[in-house]
Parts: structure tokens; sequence; C-alpha cells
């Protein structure tokens, strides 16, 4: 059986520059012939032919040329295929911290232009550490709650071992915020981090938190979705009762109980089918009905295994 | 400790362990249970050490110390990181007793792990998290600084030395013995210093002198400036350069700057020599004009050859308006492009630029693109003769660097770039100037009663003229030796572009005649076809989805290359960025990708030129490589092209086939086997077949080439190969020959070969009076010996083993003088590559080869991303990148060019998901849930593979209530889609909702 090949963000940490010594020669081979992909032509065999631009696409142009579409300001980003320069950084973030927001640009699309250039950023970036700061200060500073969450994505998706400790402070502080508004994304982040890292205080905070935020009534149902599914995902037991409370409670998202409902199939034990199955709130959404019968079927599979409630 | 060793996270848990060892010669070992626990306590008395076994708690770290007493400890240079499970350490043992200690701990601010054993100014705990070992100093780079400070402050080694990032003039390496942040400006450390000088520059009425802050532990107060003892000057506040303009030309001056503080506190001087010019000496064509330049004189210019730098000088209004151009005369389109360095601020909006004029005149209309010494760089136009003129600020494009302004008829770009490579285009402009027009560097300091300067290099006006309008600029059809007026110099039909970049076919010679269609087919005529397509009355056929291919039988009239033309509109929603890609294969062979912008209603056209092909009935497959699901296609109809062949078919096969080697030549080879090697833009068409009829491999390798080994046999002896290209239109033989190497003709000492290659040697002096010697000592030791004489005269060497051989020769002095000796050093390499590699395109992964040697080479295809970066874990390793899907190659040779040892090609796999496919809600409940369906696209979609999606955000989950989804191969169709479905709350406000990453299987060999 093969191994298998992760292809995600990879550390390029600024290698491009390091000579690297002793080594023998390393050099490119284009064909003897002009290669690529052709362009095709509008009309006539003397017509000028259709070429995209004659320089370089620079990532930078993703800010300054306005009045653009996003699409075509994302598509700078990406078409660069050349190391990320200190000033551009520094000019990404600096766009980005100091809330500068394009005229004429829908908050949604400067949401998603942030997106790109921190995927750019994270992809590129030859200052890690300052990066996971950056990103740190936007979680905690930024006056925009989806800027926020979006930077708190970003830094638990960093896998730069160094910035463990930067990550996982600036997780627990948002955490620790009043409301808790964002701690279903910071929960993944957690997660997510737990799953890249030996570093136990991940996995021990989510255990810790989850409970409290399925508990908590200043938490955004958002919040609590989340937290039931990493309940399930983790199994962690002492969510039951708050599970069996939301699926019995019509006035309940549609996903809030989808969530409760799959962790009770993730942890719950066979007399938990019965009751899943009397509490009546399976046959009026489609989602609900399939993922119940689900859960019946993965729990009566597994109705050995699983220890009976005392 | 520094702010960022303060920032890691601490612990309250600590713990410490004592082991006893008594003595080797007791053999009584104490294991402590306590925590760190130790496992298990192996000696090994042979090699007189021992194992420890502990278990590694999970975040903690782990220091080793040794006493003979017990009271004094010294710590052992290892350390080890607890992964949750038991480590190993193996520790010399000497004699006597000896007694060993493990420190263990998750707490940063625990002394023993906060100290900083190497001097670096970093924490033990600190450069265990880097990676580093705390009790050593690495330098890879050899720049002087440590690695572990340089990833400590950087996030990576390869830092300058010299560069001084926080700009407070100490450099990285002055930083690091101040044991001060690099990042951090350290002014209040340093007492004043003088002011370091950027540079001095005389003109024949002018001197600018140019410097950086000193740094004081107190504020500074002013600078002040000394020609010739004489103070004449003091500059306040931010700038940090002067220009006096009381110099006269010809004179030699001597001048010196010093710093003073608030307390008035002097600097030590920083002095300079300067020679005026006697007359301008800017060289032709450029002229000066100050235009109506101030009371205060004239403006001024000179050319500093050594450094190839120009100093503008003058005290002058505004660009475009009065101030100093250095301007030369140019027709048609241009690219201008200046490296500014440095704009004296004699006013906020003071400047240093491009500047192109309709006539010279400050009235005239223009356009400028400049720096400006305080802020963002701008742009400005006057479109009006005599007007204002309109400014328009490019943001983030600093103080210094290069610019360039390129001219297309009425359309102008401005263009910035920190280092003359990356380009960033910063605007565009429409304004219709003169034909003729005047273009160079300007210099306005924006206030008339004060001299300003500034300095400029890399100054290159580029023709870009099209004068043809053909998509050849001028000068690119003067090195061709194409006419720039004339879109098809050789009169046949077809532009000069579509010769050389398409056809080609030679752009001087009338060498296609006319074309005829052998072939039409409407676009509904297919023969096969996958995805969702509708037939149209018309004849054409339209796609109903985001992707498909469809296939054509194409029938020839005889053998050929013709042109395939497929004509297509997009029949929903075309824009500006409509471009679509297109990819053409013929009997199952990839022929080429063309990329096409659509228009609703006129048709455009994706051509291809077919390989060489048999009369008779083929098959054509297109394959329409899309993602976005609103976007459509209509292809309208098929034309299979035949081109009146003079002569544009041999050009054209000779152009993209082809041999390393001179064919008409021998080839000769004192090694077997013999690798020959070429290029041929449809390899699955050539062959090469050997001697004896048998048919032998042909092995791409980077940039569109190709290799062959042939087995060479008999010495001495012609033998041939025929190769075939392009279904044997072009063929011709390949004539090889084995020749002994002469050991005594002493052409070489040193030879490099690959493992299993046979060499084949001689003495030709050798004969039964005169036997030669042959020894052969090859790297595992062994030595083999052999005799050269006239009925032995050739003796063939397989080199086994990979390493350095030594082939040692001896025959009979002449007239009874000494034994005459000869030594060949031959290297035998066995490289491999470290397999195939699938990767995510748009992504750069690190490509580790541990079986290649860092003396060989590493050649790639240019289409590829590559760099070396250091070795990981001893391997050779580069960072590669790739943009499209096709397998491109890579290969391991031997030293200078030499045979290639292995190839391995690197697959990119594009995967499309939400804005690159769609992004639907499909499904809304009462309760404002959405269930939002994206289609996730994988092209190629590669066996083995897995595609995780993990839920990003709060309150979205898979449409099952999961956070995360793995897609397998299995779960793509034939067009390499699929779909997930997510469950988002109402309340969500975001659309960032998901990650995406993919794993391939190993290929061959892949590194994990």
């Amino acid at each position: 059986m093969s191994r298998g090949v992760t292809c995600g963000i990879v550390l390029t940490a600024g290698l491009l520059s390091v000579p690297v010594m002793a080594s023998g020669l390393v050099a490119g081979r284009a064909t003897p012939w002009p290669d690529g992909v052709l362009p095709g032509r509008a009309e006539q065999s003397n017509g000028r032919h259709v070429m995209r631009a004659p320089f370089t696409a620079r990532r930078s142009q993703a800010l300054v040329m306005t009045p653009r579409p996003v699409e075509i300001r994302v598509r700078h980003l990406d078409d660069d295929r050349s190391g990320l320069r200190p000033l551009e950084e520094s000019l990404f973030m600096a766009f980005v911290e100091k809330e500068r927001f394009p005229s004429a640009m829908a908050r949604k699309t400067y949401h998603y232009l942030v997106n790109e250039i921190w995927n750019e950023l994270r992809e590129h970036t030859g200052n890690p550490v300052d990066l996971a700061r950056h990103f740190a200060r936007t979680a905690s500073g930024n006056s925009d709650d989806v800027i926020r969450d979006y930077a708190l994505q970003h830094l638990a998706a960093m896998k730069e071992k160094h910035v463990l400790s930067i990550q996982l402070e600036a997780l627990a502080a948002a955490l620790n915020e009043d409301g808790v508004p964002l701690a279903g994304t910071t929960l993944i982040g957690l997660r997510s981090i737990s799953e890249q890292s030996a570093d136990p205080r991940a996995l021990e905070r989510i255990r810790d938190k989850v409970p409290h935020i399925i508990k908590s009534q200043e938490a955004p149902e958002t919040a609590r979705i989340t937290a039931f599914a990493l309940a399930g995902e983790l199994r962690i037991q002492e969510i039951m009762p708050e599970a069996f409370q939301v699926i019995e409670d019509e006035s309940s998202s549609t996903p809030l109980r989808l969530a409760a409902m799959r962790a009770i199939g993730e942890i719950g034990r066979k007399e938990d089918l019965d009751k899943l199955l009397n509490s009546e709130t399976a046959g009026w959404n489609p989602l609900i009905h399939r993922e119940l019968r689900k859960i019946a079927l993965s729990i009566d599979s597994t109705a050995q295994t699983r220890p009976s409630n005392p | 400790m520094n702010k960022n060793q303060k920032s890691l996270v601490k612990s309250s848990r600590c713990t410490l362990c004592i082991i006893l060892g008594i003595g080797m010669a007791a053999g009584v070992w104490s294991l402590s249970l306590a925590n760190p626990r130790v496992l298990s306590i192996q000696e090994d008395r042979g090699k007189e050490s021992m194992e420890l076994s502990v278990e590694g708690l999970a975040g903690h770290v782990y220091l080793f110390q040794k006493s003979t007493n017990l009271t004094a400890w010294s710590f052992i240079p290892d350390y080890a990181v607890g992964q949750g499970s038991a480590f190993q350490r193996w520790f010399l043992v000497e004699n006597g007793p000896l007694f060993f200690r493990v420190l263990g701990s998750d707490d940063p601010d625990e002394p023993w792990l906060s100290a900083d054993y190497n001097q670096t100014g970093i924490s033990a705990w600190d450069q265990i998290h880097l990676g580093y070992n705390p009790f050593l100093t690495e330098d890879a780079d050899f720049n002087g600084l440590p690695d572990v400070w340089e990833v400590f402050h950087y996030g990576a080694i390869g830092v300058d030395e010299q560069a001084d990032s926080d700009q407070d003039n100490l450099s990285n390496i002055l930083e690091f013995y101040l044991g001060t942040n690099p990042r951090l400006a350290d002014e209040d450390l340093i007492a004043i210093t003088p002011p370091p000088l950027k540079g001095a520059y005389a003109t024949p009425g002018s001197v600018y002198l140019d410097w950086r802050h000193s740094l004081s532990e107190h504020s500074i107060s002013r600078y002040e400036v000394f020609r010739d003892g004489q103070k004449i000057a003091a500059v306040r506040g931010y700038p940090t350069s002067y220009t006096d303009a009381t110099v006269e030309a010809g004179s030699n001056y001597t001048y010196s700057v010093t710093c003073v503080n608030r307390l008035g506190e002097s600097s030590a001087h920083t002095t300079v020599e300067v020679v005026t010019p006697m007359a301008s000496n800017i060289p032709g064509p450029w002229g000066l004009t100050d235009f109506n330049g101030s009371d205060l004189g004239p403006g001024y210019a000179a050319y500093h050859e050594a450094e190839d730098m120009y100093v503008l000088s003058g005290a002058t209004r505004d660009i475009l308006n009065d101030f100093c151009f250095l301007y030369q005369v140019f027709e048609g389109d241009f690219s201008i492009t200046v490296r500014v360095h440095g704009v004296e601020p004699t006013a906020y909006w003071s400047k240093a630029g491009l500047a192109v004029m309709n006539e010279l005149s400050s009235q005239s209309l223009g356009l400028s693109y400049a720096f400006s010494g305080k802020s963002d760089a701008q742009i400005q136009k006057r479109e009006v003769y005599g007007a204002g003129s309109g400014a328009r600020t490019t943001p983030g494009v600093d103080t210094e660097g290069w610019l360039r302004i390129v001219r297309k008829g009425d359309q102008w770009d401005f263009y910035a770039s920190y280092d003359a490579q990356n380009w960033l285009r910063v605007g565009h402009e429409q304004l219709a100037l003169n034909d003729r027009v005047y273009l160079g560097i300007g210099f306005a300091g924006n206030n008339t009663r004060k001299y300003g300067s500034a300095v400029f290099s890399d100054l290159v006006v580029e023709d870009r003229n099209d004068s043809d309008n053909d998509g050849l600029t001028d000068e690119e059809e003067a090195e061709l030796g194409l006419d720039p007026r004339n879109a098809d110099t050789d009169g046949d039909g077809f532009s000069d572009f579509e010769e050389t970049m398409i056809l080609f076919s030679d752009p001087e010679k009338v060498d296609i005649g006319s074309v005829q269609v052998v072939q039409q087919i409407e676009g509904s005529d297919r023969t096969d076809s996958l995805g969702a397509w509708a037939g149209q009355q018309d004849g054409s056929l339209v796609a109903r989805d985001q992707r498909g291919w469809l296939e054509y039988q194409v029938t020839l009239p005889s053998n050929g290359m013709y042109r395939l033309s497929l004509a297509l509109t997009e029949p929903i929603n075309p824009g500006s960025d409509s471009f679509h890609e297109l990819e053409f294969y013929m009997g199952g062979h990839f022929v080429n990708r063309v990329q096409v912008l659509l228009d609703r209603t006129e048709s455009a056209f994706a051509q291809v030129i077919t390989p060489y092909l048999a009369a008779g009935t083929h098959t054509l497959k297109v394959f329409w490589d899309n993602t976005l699901t609103y976007r459509r296609i209509a292809i309208q109809s098929l034309e299979v092209q035949h081109l009146e062949n003079f002569g544009w078919v041999q050009h054209r096969l000779r152009t993209i086939n082809g041999v390393l080697f001179d064919e008409a030549r021998i080839q000769e080879s004192h090694i077997s086997p013999l690798q020959i090697e070429g290029w041929s833009k449809h390899m699955d068409y050539t062959e090469v077949q050997w001697t004896d009829g048998t048919s032998l491999p042909v092995q791409p390798s980077p940039g569109g080439q190709w290799f062959c080994e042939l087995p060479l046999e008999n010495t001495n002896t012609v033998q041939t190969a025929l190769l075939s290209m392009e279904n044997d239109a072009l063929q011709f033989p390949v004539f090889a020959k084995w020749v002994a190497y002469d050991l005594f003709s002493r052409i070489t000492e040193e030879m490099n070969v690959r493992i299993h290659d046979r060499l084949k040697l001689c003495m030709s002096e050798a004969d039964s009076d005169q036997p030669g010697e042959l020894l052969i000592e090859s790297p595992d030791g062994t030595i083999s010996q052999h005799t050269f004489t006239k009925s032995l005269a050739e003796v063939t060497v397989i080199f086994l083993v990979p390493g350095a051989y030594r082939l040692r020769g001896s025959l009979p002095g002449i007239s009874g003088g000494p034994d005459r000796q000869v030594d060949l050093s031959v290297h035998v390499f066995d490289d491999q590559l470290a397999g195939d590699r699938y990767l995510k395109t748009s992504l750069s992964e690190m490509w580790s080869h541990p079986k290649m040697s860092f003396e060989s080479e590493f050649h790639y295809d240019s289409r590829l991303t590559i760099t070396e970066v250091p070795p990981l874990e001893g391997a050779r390793t580069f960072q590669v990148g790739t943009v499209g899907t096709r397998p491109l190659l890579a290969a391991a040779r031997l030293p200078e060019n030499g045979t290639i040892l292995d190839t391995a090609s690197v697959k990119g796999v594009r995967v499309s998901s939400s804005l690159q496919t769609s992004f639907a809600v499909t499904d809304v409940f009462t309760d404002g849930t959405e269930v939002v369906t994206m289609p996730v696209v994988v092209s190629p979609v590669v066996p083995g593979m897995e595609v995780r999606i993990r839920i990003a955000v709060q309150g979205v989950t898979f449409v099952d209530g999961s956070l995360v989804k793995i897609l397998t191969a299995d779960d793509f169709d034939e067009l390499g889609r699929a779909t997930v479905r997510f469950l988002k709350a109402k309340e969500v406000s975001t659309s960032n909702c998901y990650r995406i990453s993919v794993t391939f299987p190993e290929t061959d060999g892949g590194e994990p």
C-alpha cells in the first residue's frame, strides 16, 4: 500500500534565496520551439492574435488596480508565480490591518479579496511568525466580524511548527471573549491544530470548551452547531442531555438539531436510539429524516460494542 | 529574554529526574520511576555506551546532564522533544563513576530552558521549538549568522547579513553581535553616530549630497553641511540630503556632514571629496531642458559613467511644467524604464521619474510617472494644452525603485517594480500624443526658491513598436530578420506571428501556398462525446454543462500535416474575460492546448497543426477544459485544412524535431551504451531502430527532449540506428562506433560514468615484448589486474559499484628507461531521482532526492518553477511548482551536461471548487437554513488520491452534520466532477467556509 503525499500549504520560509553550497548545476531547459498554450484568433488569417497581458501579472495589482472586478484582482494573485517580497507582505498586511476598503467594492467582495490575499500570504510568506502575529492582531482587533473570523481560520491553518504558541494564544483569547461570537470557528481551528501537532493543549481546550459552549446561553447558535459536531467527532459524552434537549426543541434550527442528532449517533447508546426515535422530530425535514435512519443503522450495528446506560 | 521569547505559552508543569549510574566496573544502574520516567537502561560494553529509553511526554522538552561527583553537572549537547511515546538516547560512558540526569519540562521559563547555551541570544526552549540543537551553532548559509537566529527573527535562513530590515543603521550581523532585535529599530542603544553617506553627485553647477539618518540616544535636531571647512547649511527635519548650487564647474570641494542632537552634541563628520565636471557630460541622444527655469538659476544634469547614474538638479516647479527634463525624441511605440534612487524632498510634492511630452513646452500635453520625496508615486496627465495636469496616486509604490511607461498608440501603461524583475502594472491611461514625442527622466522640486536633486540609473528606452500590428514587436521582427512594417514579410498570406509562433514555417520564404478545406464537419456531427451537449438547428453543438469532450472522425486525403480549425462562440454571457481553453488530441496523442477569447456572435478559431499523419481516417478529440458552471460554449464547425506545401512542412518538421549531435558524423564513444539525444514535439511518434532490427526505447527528458541508449557492442565497427520522427516523415541513420580509450593518450585524468557503463580501454604501445599492465582499484577495495599485449589489445571495464575507481596503467620504459605510468580516476554515479511526483497546481512543495548526489546536475523543464534549497535530512532538495496539468520532466545528469542518469516527471493536478466552479443555494428550509451545493472539479483524477474538505467556520456543516468530507477518486465522474453539499445556518455571514487539501499516492518511490 502506498503512502499518501500531502499537498497542503508548504513552509517555503524564504528559502528561495538561500545559496546551496557545493551542488551540481541546476538548469532549466526550454523547448527549441515556442511552446505553451496557443492563442486562438478572431476572424481572418492575418487578424491579430489575442494574447494575455505581456508583462508578468503581479499580486499587488489585486490592491491597486481600481476600479477592477474582484475576479481580475484575484487572478493577479493566483497567476503570479514569483516569490513574495517582504514589501509586498507588508503591503498586504497593512491593507487589511489599516482596514483600507477599496472604493466601490461591496463588503462581501472585500471579504473575498482579503481571504484570497491571505491564502496567497500563507502560501508564499517568508515570515510565518510575522504573518501569524498579523492574523492574531486582526482576529482580535478588526472591526469586521467576518474578517476576524477569516483571520482565525487562516491562523489555524498555518502549519509552521514555530507559530504554534501564537496560534494557541490567539485562539484561546477568542474563546475568552464576551459572548464568544467566534467560538465555533475557533474550536474548528483548534481541532485542525490538534490534528497536525502532537501538542495536547489544543485538544484539551476543545474538550474543556465544547460543553461550555453547548450549555451557554450567550454563545451564538452557529457556535453551538459546530460544538455539537465536534462533540460527536471527539465523543464528548457530557453533552448528551443538551443534545436531546435540542432535538426535542422544535424552535431549534435544522443544522443545530442535525448536529445534535449526529453527536448522539456518534456517542449514544442503544437505548438512546429509542429515545431519539420517540422524539418525533424526524419527519418534517428530509435531511434529518435521512440522518436519523443512518444513525439508527449505525447504533444498531454497533449495539454490541456500545455500553448500556447505567 | 526578549519579547518573542516571552510570548511562548507558559505551563506550570515542570518535572526533573536524576538517574544514577555507578561506573562501568560495578555495572550497576539505578532507575527512577518518577517523571520523566526512564523505561530502560542498557549498557553496551563493547562500545562503551549506554542506551537510555525515556518516556517522552507530549509537549515536554528534555535535556541531559552528566556528572562524576553529583555536584558539578555538565550538559550533554543533545535534546529531545516528547511525542507521547518513548525515545532513546545513547551516551558514551567513560571510566569511573558517572551520573546522568534527565531534565524534562514544558515550562519555557524553567531556568535551564530559558538559558542561552550557544550564545545566540535565543533561549533553549525557543531553539528546540524551531528544530535546532540549543548547544550547537550551525551556519548552513555561511553568512556569519547562526541559522537559529535567522529563523527566529526572519522565519528562514538565507538572511543577508548586511541588510538592515529595521533601518536603524545596524546590519543584521551587527544586531546579532550586539544582541539586539533586527526587526526593531535600536536607536536608543547607540550613541550619536556620523551620518552614513549614500552618495555625492556633482553637476557643472551643483553638488548633491545624500546621506542616511544618524543614530543617537537623543533625538536628532539637525544635520550640518560643511564645504571646505565652512558651514554652508543646516538641514532640519525629515530630509537627509542637500543640494549645493553655489559651486563652479571644474572645481574640487571637500564636503562633510555632521549630526547634532537635541542636547547639542555633534557626531563625527562624514567627509567626501567632490570634483564638479567642466561641462555637461550627458551622452547623446539625451538633451536637457528646464523649460522656463527659475530665478535661482538653471537646471543641471550630469552622467556618472562608473555607476551608470544620472543626476538632475534644479529649483523647479512641477513635473510636466517647469522641470528638469533629460529627454530624447522617439517615434512610435516604446517602453521606457528607469530606476530612481532618491528624490530630495525640497517640498512635499517634489518628484522624480519618467515623463513624456508632446513638445518641449511647459504647456505641452504629456504624461509622467514619478516617485515623490515623501508620498506614494503619482501618474500625471495633461490632456489640454496649457491646462493643469491631473494626478493619480498609485498606493503602495514607495519612494525608490523602478518605473516604466509603455506606449501602444494612444494607450499608456504604467508599471512599478521593487527589483526590476517583477513588475506591477499600476495604471492605464488613454491620451493621444504625436507619434514623435519627447521622452525621458524628470525632476521637479516643487520649490523655485531652493535647489533640489534626484538620482537615476538603469535608464533604458526600448522600441515596442509593432508597426505592422502582427503581434511581433519591431525589435523581435528585426531579430528574426523580418520586415517590421509588413505583417506578412514573405507575402504568403500567413502573418509573421502565425508562421513563427504557430506554423513554424519559414516567414521569409513563400513556403505555403493556398489553403484548401479538405473536410468540413458541423459541430454537432461528433462521433462520440462526454458531458452534456445539445445539437442546434444551425449545425452547431452547445454545451449544456461545465465541461466535456467531443470526438470527430477526420479523413485525410494524403500523408501530411493539416491545420484543424475549430470555430467557436460563447452563446451565454461572454465578457472581456471569456477565455476558454481547449485541448486537442489526435489518435489519443496530445497535440496542443489553445486559449480563445470568445464572443456571442463572432466566431473565434482554435487552430492546431496535426502531427505528420498518414492518409486515412483519424480520431480527433477536443476537450473543453472548463470548470465554471455558468459558462457555455458552442462548437460551430471543424475544418480540416490543407496548407499547400512549398517547403513549410519540412521547415516545421525540422523546427519541432531534431538531434543534439552532428547527424552527419559517426558518433564515437569509449563507453557503451552511448546515449543520444534529440527533441520532438510529438514524442509518441519518435522511434529508434537498432542495427539488429530491434526497437530501442525512446524516453522523454526535460524541455521536449528525448534520449535513447545505443548498446554498442563491437569495437571499431560502425553500427547504425535508424531514427524516425513524426511517423517516419523525418528519418535518418545514426552511425555509432565504440572506440577504445587509449590510457596513454592522456586525454583526461578524470572521467564520470554511470553505474553499469562499460568502458573500453587500450594501450596502443603495448605488445608481447612490452606488455602493459592495468590495475583497477574499485571503491569497495577490490583490485583487479589486466595485461595488454598485441593479442589482448583491449579490456572492457564494467563499473558495478558507485564511487571512485582508480585505474593505474603502466608500460615498460623506452630504451631501458623507467616504467611509464598513468592514472585515471573514474567517478561512478548511481543517481536516482525520487520518482514521478503529483503536485497540486499553484502550490510549491519540497522535492527531496535521497539517492541523488550533490555532484550531478539537475536539469528541469523550464515550464516548471524549480529552486534548489538546502538539503533536507541530507537529501538534495528542490522546491518545485507547476502551473499546468501536463507532465513535465526533470533529469539528473552527469556533471558538465553529461549523460542522463535518471528522469522523473512532475504531474500537475488542478483542484477547482466554489469560485472556479460555482456555489449555489439549492434548498432553503423554513427556518432559513440553506443547502449550498458546490461542484469540485479535479483534472486529472489520480487513482488513490483523496480530496479532503474540512469546514472552517462555525454554523456550517456538511448535510450529514459532519465537519469533514473526504472525496476519493471513485467519487469523481469521468470528467473529474464531484458535488458536495453544505448546510448553512441562517446566521452565518461568511462565505469562506471550508479548506481543501489533496493527498496523492506515492508514485515510484516518490516522497511522502
